[in-house]
């Protein structure tokens, strides 16, 4: 299965990204990497977990954190992602935005620098797009990265 | 001067993320780190990038920013929402729990966005984004994190392990 972006939006206030994560956290789940924007009083979440198998029952955690007030995390879902190794030189991602053309992106995350002082960064898609997303990354020379799990 | 974040909202379209990175490009900056996605919101449906670029002092950053408020995203569509952000750079043990350590230390405090910088000696680094001064938040969550003996890297610092 490829990997899995975690994506959800939460109808804000200041104190639910602490719920969220500590009920991730009670579950033993393990963030790889995060990130999170406000706009309007919603927040925007993407996380990367590692591993990520059990990513339903990790969706299913953070659909159902009590955020008080009666609210809950909202349009909880998660999509596969590519992983990218980009050489850290201005223009690297652009490269590959533009490579991937009419497909959506859902979502971007920077994750960790890998050997090479490359950045590795995380691009999720829908389903459907995926393999054509992984096929012109390829044709553009995007190094695509084999994530292996932690044991 | 302290890491900012460029945080753009659109109402989005395909092909949005190529013509922001054509920008920061075109201004001859790299992309320190990037975290975006797609949301719903009252106004509609709307992607945001939150991104750290190098080297980002006020001059370079106003520039971006002036561009990116420029940049034509296609027919009929508004142009972005273009904010700077002001970061504390924080270094979590890399076990599961740290972060939410992190922000429940930060309390009442708005977390206005989050953007991973990556492990580096054994530590995930983190940027927490808050709003400028004048409001006070960024000073606030700075001594709450310091008091909860969160790990903050101070930009010297981080040149310094840069080197």
């Amino acid at each position: 299965m490829p990997h899995q972006v975690v994506k959800s939006s939460v109808r804000g206030s200041v104190g639910d990204l602490a719920r969220i994560t500590a009920a991730l956290e009670a579950r033993g789940y393990n963030i790889l990497a995060i990130s999170a924007s406000e706009v309007n009083h919603v927040g925007m979440l993407a996380i990367v977990f590692d591993p990520d198998e059990d990513v339903d029952a990790i969706a299913d955690t953070i659909r159902n954190v009590d955020l008080g007030g009666g609210r809950t995390p909202e349009d909880v879902d998660h999509v596969p992602d590519i992983h990218i190794l980009l050489p850290n030189t201005p223009g690297q991602l652009r490269q590959a935005a533009e490579a991937l053309g009419d497909i959506n992106i859902e979502t971007v995350v920077t994750i960790d620098k890998q050997q090479g002082n490359k950045a590795r960064v995380s691009l999720g898609f829908q389903q459907s797009d995926l393999a054509e997303a992984e096929r012109r990354l390829r044709a553009a020379s995007i190094q695509i990265h084999r994530h292996h799990h932690q044991a | 001067m302290p890491h900012q974040v460029v945080k753009l909202t659109v109402h989005g379209s395909v092909g949005d993320l190529a013509k922001i990175t054509a920008v920061v490009l075109d201004k001859e900056l790299n992309i320190l780190a990037i975290g975006g996605g797609e949301g719903v919101t009252p106004s509609g449906e709307v992607g945001v990038i939150s991104m750290i670029v190098e080297p980002d002092g006020a001059a370079k950053t106003t520039e971006l920013v002036d561009a990116l408020q420029e940049l034509d995203l296609g027919t009929g569509r508004p142009q972005a929402h273009v904010e700077v952000l002001r970061v504390i750079h924080i270094a979590l043990a890399n076990e599961r729990g740290e972060l939410n350590r992190a922000v429940t230390a930060v309390g009442d405090v708005n977390i206005r966005g989050i953007v991973s910088l990556g492990d580096l000696l054994g530590e995930s680094h983190v940027a927490l984004a808050f709003s400028p001064p004048p409001a006070p938040d960024v000073n606030t969550a700075h001594q709450r994190l310091e008091t909860a003996r969160i790990k903050i890297v101070e930009y010297e610092e981080e040149h310094e392990q840069a080197q």
